[in-house]
């Protein structure tokens, strides 16, 4: 099968290594990267609009 | 004041609030506090209601005359939180009733988060807040500058409400961390106390510096903080990208031409506005650092509009994009991705801030350094390591059908989906014996733990765990441990393990069913020696046979029916967490019944393979379960697709020839499901609703993309019945159309469609079919691509979306008659 390169506008970068991991060895962001897209319904779109302020109090 | 720009200005869509404009820290990087300008000190220390209620109308004002749908505004100090929960509340009531009947309004608060509470996350939950909060790393970097007045360190407090944040009631709140950089800390130390935090999120922002004020650069490297990003960048693409970090998205968006999506790179147009406690506007007010009363603008909200702030000329220049930098800039070979840097770095006193950012030697390198590492990362990594979409993906699933090879890498996702989901599971609740055993059999028996967790409802039940369901109606854990003994039965290997009893049954995925006593709530135990299975605890000790899968009346051996040589489909009549479908499933299933749905299914897989070939290669890779619907009253048909329940289709017993056609409708919704899973096809954040044909209420645009990918085949499916009206009776697909909404559980029954009497006429003449079958047909085409025409005017598509329904639409017109 022929494949191009995932990019961050995916979640097959997160499922590759999950694939590869034993159960137990599953690392926790990358299972909360999981979640935040399945669970939460995150949009993996880049929101590139200049959006948040980048500036801490 | 500043003098005015001729014309409107750009519109402002983004909004910073100081809410409170004291603090709980003392940070000793703070701006706010320890920049050149003290103007805080004469300021209100917090906003009052008639300035809020004020600076609402004047946003809801400025977004009706400009004709803005989205308006952002951050809830920011000081310290946010300093306002406390109720009056927190009343802010957040104002905000919304006031600008959200003009314009769809985003809150987001950047807050230290040390007196983040859960009376306050509740607060925030109800008025749809996302937070940010500031962490700088790990103890000893966070603590370096974040600090009570007393010198204690703030490190354990913030970390408490990262945790607060994490749960499954607030985690729809945690937008991300913000870290400002201090080279004298340990870059992978950062890092990784970062990551350990599991955000959404990290910006990075480079410590408050001008060309008055440079930055500290110990050492003889003249790029300490390109330096000390990039080891985080490496690291970063090593560990997979586990979560977004801003700088870095920005510089490969705009390698690429995209935009940056941040003020500190590329050259977005920056429509911001500050409303300080006492109601003054003000420009982005980090240029605090600049000089005193560097972000006054003169105009409050109580005197002015926001009209009146847009055009003046220093905030209109904001908007100006490269045009409005430096000419060393405009000349400079990375002028597009660095875009000058952020503004108040930029300031110099003899010529304010028509420079180059006092970080520019960092940046220029960091920049050409990123993309050369971004590079070689694509370039070099392995396809397995990195992710890889197979090249026709969209092409395959998009035609509307999908080969075996294309659906079956779609059901390795689905499976790693799982995985995941099953060890966030785990990590929210704490490992369990279950797990253990689980892993242990997945070491010696990896085939056994992967057919066990490709059981379609494993997904569903791990979603209810991760978004803090009811534990009693499925076991607080206990699935998990049915999972870990129906793995070590599968595998031969013994187990010995307790669980609860769920819904009055025990169900060991794709292994059986035991069922208890009826009211029987207890924990039970499971023995196997790997030739039988004991269930103990609840009255009579249940023995199953593992080696000859015979049906008592407590013990039901999963359902198997070979559809094809090779190829078994479970009749799924005993998992409680099948219950996520839109109706309720049929109980236990009687010989009679277990015959009738074996036939029937086997009948239905012959139409397929005879009347529906291209859509059996996806079906016979990836369909694993079919579970029984309880009969509607009326006779009609009910059929669904749960949203997280990939290989699955539910349905009442229906004829061979309806059977067909619901199947392959149903699992278009869950081809579709399976790649939305993966990538947005549709701007998720859109409120666009759109009319269609089969429903009388505006959808949601994924719904009508979903609406579409399933009516285009039961359309393709009445076109190829056309002239063999003797061989196969007719069904009104109107009348079991099921439309999974994309944030439910379960799809919704098409309620529009479950008014129309069901078609099927079996005592129809052939002609009489043939003209069903060609009225049914155009009527599922109409609709169709009347509805694809609908998608485009949306605006919602991605481009993946606007290929995906380009194709769709290709297959689709080339049925057309």
């Amino acid at each position: 099968m022929k494949t191009v390169p995932a990019t961050m506008d995916s979640l097959a970068e997160p499922l590759a290594t999950i694939k590869a991991a034993p159960l137990r060895e599953i690392r926790a962001e990358h299972a909360a990267r999981v979640v935040r897209r399945i669970v939460d319904n995150e949009s993996l779109l880049r929101r590139l609009d200049v959006a948040a302020f980048n500036s801490a109090p | 004041m500043p003098g005015s720009a001729s014309g409107a200005g750009p519109p402002i869509s983004q909004y910073i609030l100081k809410v409170h404009g004291r603090c709980d820290l003392s940070c000793d990087h703070c701006y706010v506090y320890e920049s050149v300008d003290q103007s805080w000190r004469t300021k209100p220390r917090s906003m009052s209601p008639h300035v809020l209620r004020s600076a609402a109308r004047r946003i809801a004002e400025h977004a009706a005359t400009t004709d803005l749908s989205r308006v952002r505004v951050v809830l920011h100090g000081g310290e946010p939180l300093l306002l406390g929960a109720e009056r927190m509340r009343e802010a957040l009531a104002c905000l919304r009733s006031t600008i959200e009947p003009v314009a769809r309004l985003d809150l987001i608060m950047q807050t230290n988060g040390v007196r983040l509470d859960a009376a306050m996350c509740e607060v925030l939950k109800e008025y749809g807040v996302r937070v940010g909060v500031s962490l700088d790393g790990d103890r000893e970097a966070n603590d370096r500058h974040r600090r009570f007045a007393n010198g204690a360190g703030s490190f354990d407090r913030v970390r408490t409400a990262l945790g607060l944040l994490r749960t499954p009631a607030f985690r729809e709140l945690y937008a991300g961390l913000l870290c400002t950089i201090d080279i004298a800390n340990d870059p992978e130390r950062v890092y990784e106390a970062l990551v350990a935090e599991r955000p959404p999120q990290v910006d990075f922002l480079l410590p408050h510096a001008t060309w008055e004020h440079p930055p500290d650069r110990p050492g003889d490297d003249p790029t300490p903080y390109a330096t000390w990003l990039s080891v985080i960048h490496r690291r970063w693409l090593a560990d997979h990208r586990p979560m977004r970090i801003r700088m870095f998205d920005a510089i490969e968006s705009t390698a690429r031409g995209g935009p940056s999506g941040s003020e500190q790179l590329g050259a977005d147009a920056v429509g911001l506005v500050v409303i300080e406690t006492d109601g003054h506007y003000e420009q982005v007010d980090i240029i605090k650092t600049a000089y005193a009363g560097a972000p006054e603008t003169g105009l409050s909200v109580l005197t002015h509009t926001v009209d009146d702030v847009a055009r003046l000329a220093p905030v209109a220049a904001r908007q100006s994009g490269h045009e409005g930098l430096s000419p060393i800039c405009r000349s400079c070979p990375v002028l597009r991705q660095c875009g000058g840097g952020l503004y108040a770095h930029r300031y110099r006193p003899e010529t304010g801030f028509d420079n180059p950012s006092v970080f520019c030697p960092d940046l220029r390198v960091l920049i050409d350094r990123t993309n050369e590492e971004n590079r070689m990362h694509a370039e070099t990594a392995k396809p397995d390591d990195t992710g890889a979409f197979p090249t026709v993906l969209i092409e395959q699933i998009a035609s509307g059908f999908g080969d075996a090879e294309t659906v079956g890498w779609l059901a390795e996702q689905e499976l790693a989906i799982t995985r995941a989901l099953l060890s966030a599971v785990v990590d929210q609740h704490g490992a369990t014996e279950a797990w253990k055993i689980l892993g242990d059999v997945e070491e010696t028996s990896p085939d056994a733990v992967r057919e066990v967790l490709t059981h379609p409802y494993v997904r569903p039940w791990s979603v209810e765990r991760l978004r803090g369901g009811d534990p009693s109606c499925l076991g607080a854990l206990s699935y998990l441990g049915a999972l870990a003994a129906a793995a070590a039965v599968r595998a031969g290997i013994p187990v010995d393990i307790e669980v609860d009893v769920a819904a009055g049954v025990v169900h060991l995925p794709t292994v059986g069913t035991a069922y208890l006593p009826a009211g029987t709530d207890c924990r039970v135990r499971l023995e196997s020696d790997g030739d039988t299975l004991r269930i103990t605890g609840a009255g009579e000790a249940i023995v199953a046979d593992l080696s000859r899968p015979t049906a008592t009346a407590s013990w039901q051996p999963a359902r198997r029916v070979e559809l094809e040589e090779g190829w078994t489909v479970r009749i799924e009549d005993g998992d409680p967490a099948r219950s996520c479908h839109s109706w309720p499933p049929a109980d236990r299933l009687g010989d009679d019944e277990d015959r009738q749905w074996r036939s029937a299914l086997r009948e239905a897989w012959r139409l397929i393979q005879a009347e529906l070939p291209r859509y059996a290669p996806a079906l016979r890779t990836a369909l694993r379960t079919v579970v029984p619907l309880r009969a509607d009253e009326t006779g009609r048909q009910r059929a669904s697709t749960a949203r997280h329940a990939f290989g699955s289709v539910a349905a009442a017993l229906a004829e061979p020839a309806d059977l067909a056609v619901l199947l392959v409708h149903e699992f278009q919704h869950g081809k579709l499901g399976a790649l939305l899973d993966l990538c947005d096809l549709v701007d998720l954040d859109s409120d666009v609703r759109v009319k269609v044909g089969w429903r009388t209420d505006p959808r949601p645009v994924e719904g009508v993309l979903q609406g579409v990918y399933a009516h285009a085949a039961v359309a393709d499916a009445y076109r190829a019945r056309l002239g063999r009206g003797a061989e196969t009776p007719l069904l009104d697909r109107d009348a079991q159309a099921s439309v999974p909404d994309r944030d439910a559980q379960a799809s919704a029954p098409d309620r529009d469609a479950q008014a129309s009497a069901p078609g099927r006429d079996a005592q129809a003449s052939a002609p009489d079919r043939d003209a069903e079958a060609e009225k049914l047909f155009t009527k599922y085409h109409a609709w169709t691509v009347d509805a694809i025409a609908e998608l485009r005017m949306t605006g919602a598509l991605t481009p993946l979306g606007k290929d995906f329904v380009d194709r769709l639409e290709t297959s689709v017109r080339g049925w057309g008659r």
